[in-house]
């Protein structure tokens, strides 16, 4: 009864339930002869020393806490997730399997998947929450070895260390010189440490500076302490995720030897619109890269940067590397973060992993010898092993060097607890729910619960790369998981083909938060043919060109077949110039705010822009509500005109010169049509003659996501490999490539109601042109004589000329990234 | 681009345009800037394709970055103008762009 399995990595757990008196049932055989345990466990060595597993299956009876009963992010008893690398993941139960393949049941797909376990990373099983998940008062401890810690500080000695009572492991004195970061778990408030002492934000941008009774509140400005090094020169390098507003700001530095080497190697990150841009001091761009959006969380962006000592590695949310910016050389510099404070609205740092994470975690490679049924264990080459501590699986990847000789005692392992913790340090012995480990920030053994334990590794050296890739995902609740979009069912199911499985596999429409399609060409509509972007009140956008706005519904040309007729009541703006209007949005509610700049005229120096907060819906409506004393009147329009100036008024004629209005503070006007920035329909409930319409929206909101600005709803009525056919109520029967497509959000955010919106419609700018130019004569012109002509295409591909900016002064910039 | 966009926010909703020539080559570092300028470079700019594009030509430009500024009427006022200077000659130039404006909006 003696099987070999060189390839598999055994990492050991722990059931706490086991130990809390629950009832845990393994299934455990060994294929011929099997040997039993309760109920069988099924494990294979294949010949040439890979692990086949024919059937594994695990039930657990328990209770499941009901913070997680709720969540998708914790699996049910009985149930695995089985991790790929790259992040995938797929919850569901294991069962018997042929050829080497497992057989899976996925909780999503209803048909059972074939997977190749040489695919898989792990399988995990079912864990549960330890101790009390009252977070009140207790503080996350993230210790520069990359440990976390979790509890309560009980005293605080000077500044230099605290008294902590830590969750499974008792009282320690913790020095505060090991702290990477506190993260006050219940009040959210972030905590960094530096060589400048700890202090951090709360979420609410208030400066925080430790203390000896805690965190106190100070004046000072957070920017002069992080413009000192953040602590990450030389060897110090951290990982940090950066969750920062739409509106960011912020630079790196590579922390030189002097500051003349700090300016000359600062980065700039910056988010302009929906684009990161990140580029040095001398405007050499390092990357420009869409913002996904799965790096968008509610107002926030995240993104991750990584470090090893060699490179920085920026990725996105679901840890795609963006862009990798290699170390000047072996003696430089390191890096460091400033953070504009001002406009980069940061609502946390996380300092995740001072060491590198790209650096190998790998788990034991413990040859399993045999099991004893009478005994419960699994004989390995490290010793015994208790079958019910085995929770999970890890396979080792090929990019890691098969360990020459099993772990011992004394081994460096890290403890990984399913709530984030972890606790790093030499390996000692197991005991009855706890186990002794000597960390790394402590002289002294110290015994550590194995409630909620997920896994135990060993530290080993090595190398270990993931792989890139270049495949579309699957998103569910529960996981996600790469592979290719088949076919979509009359019903909606959605067929999809896993890379790490032999055979497709339906899946209903509603399990599906969105596909994310790996596009190789990018979508473009031409500005050109499609001048205008029609924003419609379900959430769709697309650019069109207006053909008629009628009084009821108007007509537009879209690049998806043809002319489409579409109700004003559906309409939530059209937009002549996208960049225009969201500048003019954001003026219009700072006036609206300030409550005393109405009227025209005012040309006096436009509000600047102190809030950075996008322009949303909430805005809009705080931006609606007038002052008092306007309230009596009854406007139907707001008229916005390109200096910033509005007014409210009721249009009364319109024409190719411009607009006639009536107002409570003028007769009947005349406004230019090139001072026109816009026209507002005002949907606002002051306004009771004004009727609000409840748009006719599919209820289902399945999302197209073609480009950053592109976005249909649709009832999807077909797919192939190819592309995917779906019915759009507005556009009608559309064919839309994958290879166009961004994602497909198949439970999107559903549409704000109507009463969120007003109607916007834009006029187009248009400016005359009264004298032209002469063409340049390649001298450089002179000042005081007349500018040459500049006419050519735009960055967008669109006829531009210089002349369109005659009446404004001008600053003409000859630039490039070079 | 800072720079730029400090400015373009300091003067924003007056009547000033900040307008660029991008003269990157296509190609290497260029395609990805203009990648970048799609979505919000601070600046509406032209596209030039190298630093010898016609516009740059015509203009006898062969010093990056060179910036002209250049009044209401069309009038060079400045090359190259910084710091205080720039900003004095701007704030001069604005009175005399929104005097023209008003003076237009009256005849109206």
């Amino acid at each position: 009864m003696v099987f070999v399995s060189t390839y598999l990595a055994l990492s050991l757990l722990s059931a706490p339930c086991l130990q809390e008196g629950k009832v845990v049932q393994i299934k455990a055989a060994v294929a011929a002869p099997a040997v039993v345990i309760g109920r069988p466990v099924v494990l294979r060595a294949a010949a040439g020393g890979a692990v086949l597993i024919d059937s594994f299956e695990v039930d657990v009876e328990g209770s499941v806490p009901s913070t997680f009963a709720a969540g998708s992010d914790q699996p049910s008893p009985g149930q695995v997730f089985l991790h790929t690398g790259e992040g995938q993941r797929l919850r569901g139960v294991l069962s018997a399997a042929t050829d080497g393949q497992l057989a899976f049941d996925s909780v999503d797909f209803t048909d059972p998947l074939s997977i190749d376990p040489m695919a898989l990373e792990s399988i995990r099983f079912a864990t549960e929450e330890g101790g009390d998940t009252d977070y009140s008062g207790k503080y996350s401890f993230l210790l520069k070895g990359g440990d976390a810690l979790r509890g309560r500080i009980q005293e605080v000695h000077g500044q230099d260390s605290w008294l902590v009572d830590l969750d499974g492991m008792g009282p320690l004195s913790l020095s505060v010189s090991e702290l990477a970061a506190v993260d006050a778990l219940a009040s959210e408030v972030m905590v960094y440490s530096g060589p400048f002492g700890l202090g951090g934000w709360d979420q609410r941008g208030t400066w925080l500076a430790s203390g000896p009774s805690g965190f106190i509140p100070e004046t000072s400005d957070p920017r002069s302490l992080l413009k000192r090094d953040f602590g990450l020169n030389g060897q110090r390098l951290v990982d940090i995720e950066l969750q920062v507003g739409r509106e960011a700001h912020f630079r790196m530095y590579l922390l030189g030897q002097s500051m003349k080497r700090v300016d000359k190697d600062c980065i700039t990150l910056e988010i302009w619109g929906d684009t990161l841009v990140a580029y040095t001091e001398g405007k050499k761009r390092i990357f420009a890269t869409p913002i996904p959006g799965a790096m968008r969380e509610g107002g926030l962006i995240v993104l991750k940067i990584k470090t090893d000592a060699d490179s920085l590695y920026f990725l996105d949310d679901e840890g795609v590397t963006l862009a990798t910016l290699s170390r000047p050389d072996e003696s430089g510099p390191g890096f460091g973060l400033e953070c504009d404070a001002g406009s980069l609205k940061l609502s946390s740092i996380r300092v995740l992993n001072t060491e590198s994470s790209l650096s190998p975690v790998r788990l034991i490679a413990q040859d399993v010898l045999g099991l004893d049924a009478e005994a419960g264990v699994y004989q390995t080459t490290a010793g015994e092993v208790p079958v019910a501590a085995v929770l999970g699986f890890d396979f080792p990847t090929s990019e890691v060097a098969t360990p020459e000789s099993e772990p011992d005692p004394g081994d460096q392992v890290r403890l990984i607890y399913s709530d984030g913790r972890r606790v790093t340090g030499e390996f000692v012995s197991y005991g009855e729910g706890e186990l002794t480990i000597r960390p790394t920030w402590q002289g002294e053994a110290r015994v550590c619960s194995t409630s909620s334990l997920e896994a135990i590794t060993v530290v080993r050296s090595g190398t270990f790369q993931r792989k890139k890739t270049s495949r579309s995902f699957l998103v569910t609740g529960n996981g996600e998981i790469a592979g290719s979009l088949e076919s979509v069912g009359e019903d909606g199911a959605i067929t999809w083909k896993p890379t790490i499985s032999a055979s497709s596999a339906t899946i209903s429409r509603d399990s599906v938060r969105r596909i994310v399609v790996n596009r190789t060409t990018s979508f473009f509509v031409s500005n050109k043919n499609y001048p205008h972007f029609l924003r419609l009140r379900s959430g769709d956008s697309f650019r069109c060109k207006v053909v008629v706005i009628g009084s009821e519904e108007s007509r537009f040309a879209t690049p998806f077949g043809g002319e489409v007729t579409i109700s004003n009541d559906l309409i939530k703006a059209i937009e002549f110039d996208t960049r225009k209007m969201a500048e003019f949005a954001e003026l219009f509610v700072e006036k609206v705010e300030d409550g005393n700049n109405f009227g025209w005229g005012n040309t006096g120096e436009a509000p600047r822009r102190e809030v950075s907060e996008g322009f949303d819906a909430a805005s809009l409506e705080r931006a609606l509500a007038l002052p008092r004393k306007y309230k009596q009147r009854r406007f139907k329009h707001l008229v916005l005109a390109r200096t910033g100036d509005f007014l409210r008024t009721n249009v009364i004629g319109w024409s190719e010169e411009g607009i006639l209005y009536s107002s409570g503070l003028s007769d009947e006007r005349l406004i230019p049509t090139r001072r026109l920035a816009a026209v507002v329909w005002l949907d606002d409930p002051i306004l009771e003659d004004v009727e609000l319409v409840e748009a006719d929206l599919p209820s289902s909101h399945t999302r197209l996501i073609l480009d950053e600005q592109t976005c249909l709803t649709v009832e999807l009525s077909g797919a192939d490999n190819e592309g995917i056919e779906a019915v759009s109520p507005i556009l009608g029967e559309l064919r839309v490539d994958l290879e166009h497509l961004l994602s497909i959000e198949l439970s999107g955010a559903a549409a704000l109601p109507p009463s969120m919106y007003s109607k916007w419609v834009f006029i187009p700018k248009e400016e005359p042109f009264p004298d032209a130019a002469q063409a340049g004569t390649g001298q450089l012109p002179v000042v005081g004589e007349r500018a040459p002509a500049a006419i050519g295409k735009d960055l967008h591909g669109d006829d531009f000329n210089l002349a369109s900016a005659t009446g404004s002064v001008v600053l003409l910039d000859f630039w490039g990234f070079w | 681009m800072p720079g730029e966009r400090s400015l373009a926010e300091r003067y924003e909703g007056r009547l000033f345009e900040l307008i660029g020539v991008n003269t990157d080559t296509e190609g290497a570092a260029g395609s990805l800037s203009i990648r970048a300028g799609e979505m919000d470079i601070p600046m509406h700019s032209f596209l030039d394709g190298s630093t010898s594009g016609p516009i740059t030509t015509a203009w006898g430009v062969n010093a990056f970055p060179t910036q002209f500024l250049i009044d209401h009427e069309g009038i060079v006022r400045g090359i190259d103008l910084v710091g205080p200077a720039l900003d004095e000659e701007i704030e001069r130039l604005l009175l005399l762009a929104d005097a023209a404006k008003a003076e237009r909006d009256a005849a109206k």
